[in-house]
């Protein structure tokens, strides 16, 4: 069959003409719906689900009989790492928190939390995401102390307010790592400190539950990131006893059990 | 005058004027404009201080800084606001709620709220600082004088009349300007006429793009004397 373009002339058979024709048409065709495939099996199912939460950011307890005090550090870092695959979201404020008498406070900033899971049935993998995806300029300190008179050992570890619930977080004693007697008719304090730029608190365990996705188990980490020392001081009033139970592994958060 | 001396001196004349307005004259204008400059409130320490037993009472403070912003474009500048604050309180009532309202406005134009709550039987000392807010629209903003006013609402209700001490400390509040430098060329935004734009880099480009129509009306000269 003669083609003619603008005066050269090409001689080929139909067939010939047919097959390049296909075979440029092959991976026209081929390789989208391929790719088309490769993505359908690689996410079968993806869910995305967010909500709003109290998220903490810092908290601090004080003896029943006792206060706190310390430098008002104005620079924190604080860090939520969540799931098995460690999403991190990081938050930047300045707060000090002194409580008095057995009081117990945490503060928490309103933030966004993003839930998002990809599944992959072909080769049996999940993968579980939470993120901080927005923050709004609304804090609440909050007294996590949940009415005993006389020890921290009942702190709430969850709240609601204003139709937002919390992330859950370690607030409570649990068990006795430290004792503090004060028979004497003085008071007394104990001093901790965290250097600039070191973590005042590392692994306080945390829970993220988002409604209607999943939920996540975390630890919540605090970093001073100002440029002096972070110091707070625990002052324990005469003639009463306290057991105390290191929140963090650091032993800088201290939840405490009034004795007599 | 031969038609090489015409194009010679046009070429001169164009590259001299590039230079002057995209470095001498900028280079010129940003020697009286300071980097950053800061303006503190008039009142170094502002306190509201209640000792109630009301179930709701309500009470507000007002503070305002005035700053100037010296020349050039607003938004050139960034404009942040920074303070500090304590909260001394003891309040009996497990169901108490002491809100702290924060709501700024700059030359009386809303642009932000941060709200601060205090929720239960709280004893102690509380305090905190937020990270600098920006003014983010530059046009809430005027070359002159200008005026940050931060209005603070106390709003403290619980179900029934209990007993509270309530202490608000606001201190080192001030409005910080800093002129801004964002393409990097050493000419400060607010006088900078290529915003955005490195004035080193723009200078051989403006200079070759005024070079081409100079030489074609060169050509031009010549084409009419034939």
């Amino acid at each position: 069959m003669p083609i003619k373009i603008e005066g050269i002339s090409l001689k080929c058979r139909k067939e010939d003409l047919a097959f390049s024709l296909l075979m440029l048409l092959l991976p026209v065709v081929v390789l989208p719906a391929i790719s088309l495939v490769d993505v359908a099996h690689a996410y079968e199912f993806h869910v995305v689900k967010y909500e709003w939460k109290w998220t903490l950011l810092i908290e601090a307890h004080s003896p029943k009989y006792g206060y706190t005090e310390g430098t008002a550090t104005w620079s924190y870092k604080t860090t939520l790492v969540v799931g098995v695959y460690g999403s991190s979201s990081s938050i930047s404020h300045g707060s000090t928190l002194f409580p008095s008498d057995g009081t117990c406070v945490a503060r928490f900033r309103l933030c966004k939390w993003k839930y998002e899971m990809w599944d992959n049935p072909r080769i049996g993998t999940t993968r579980k995401y939470w993120t901080i995806v927005e923050k709004q300029e609304w804090y609440v300190n909050w007294n996590i102390h949940d009415g005993s008179t006389t020890t921290c050992s009942d702190d709430v570890e969850s709240m609601t307010y204003c139709g937002y619930d919390s992330i859950v977080y370690a607030a409570r004693y649990v068990s006795r790592d430290r004792t503090e007697d004060n028979p004497s008719s003085s008071w007394y304090c104990e001093t901790v400190s965290a250097s600039k730029g070191s973590l005042i608190t590392v692994d306080i365990r945390i829970t993220v539950a988002v409604k209607y996705g999943g939920v996540g188990v975390g630890v919540f980490k605090l970093q001073n990131t100002d440029s002096s020392t972070w110091i707070y001081k625990y002052y324990f009033g005469p003639h009463h006893y306290w057991y105390i139970d290191y929140l963090d592994s650091k032993h800088l958060v201290w939840a405490f059990q009034f004795r007599s | 005058m031969k038609r090489i001396h015409v194009i010679g001196i046009s070429i001169t004349i164009w590259l001299l004027l590039v230079a002057f307005s995209l470095i001498i004259a900028p280079t010129n204008a940003q020697g009286g404009l300071a980097v950053t400059a800061d303006y503190p409130s008039p009142i170094s320490t502002y306190v509201l201080e209640k000792v109630f037993t009301d179930a709701t009472l309500s009470d507000s403070i007002e503070i305002n800084v005035p700053f100037r912003i010296l020349k050039g474009a607003p938004r050139g500048y960034n404009s942040t606001i920074d303070f500090t604050w304590f909260v001394t309180m003891d309040c009996e009532d497990p169901d108490r709620i002491v809100s702290v309202n924060y709501t700024f406005f700059s030359n009386d134009n809303y642009f932000l709220w941060i709200r601060e709550d205090f929720v239960g039987a709280l004893k102690g000392t509380f305090g905190g600082s937020y990270l600098p807010q920006n003014i983010s629209k530059p046009e809430m903003l005027n070359v002159g004088d200008n005026e940050l006013t931060i209005r603070t609402l106390i709003d403290a209700k619980a179900e029934k009349p209990s007993k509270c001490n309530f202490r608000l400390e606001i201190s080192s509040v001030h409005v910080k300007v800093e002129a801004l430098d964002l393409d990097g060329d050493r000419i400060l935004d607010p006088v900078d006429p290529l915003l955005g734009f490195n004035n080193y880099v723009g200078l051989p480009i403006f200079g070759i793009a005024g070079i081409v129509p100079i030489f074609i009306a060169g050509r031009r000269i010549r084409k009419k004397k034939r």
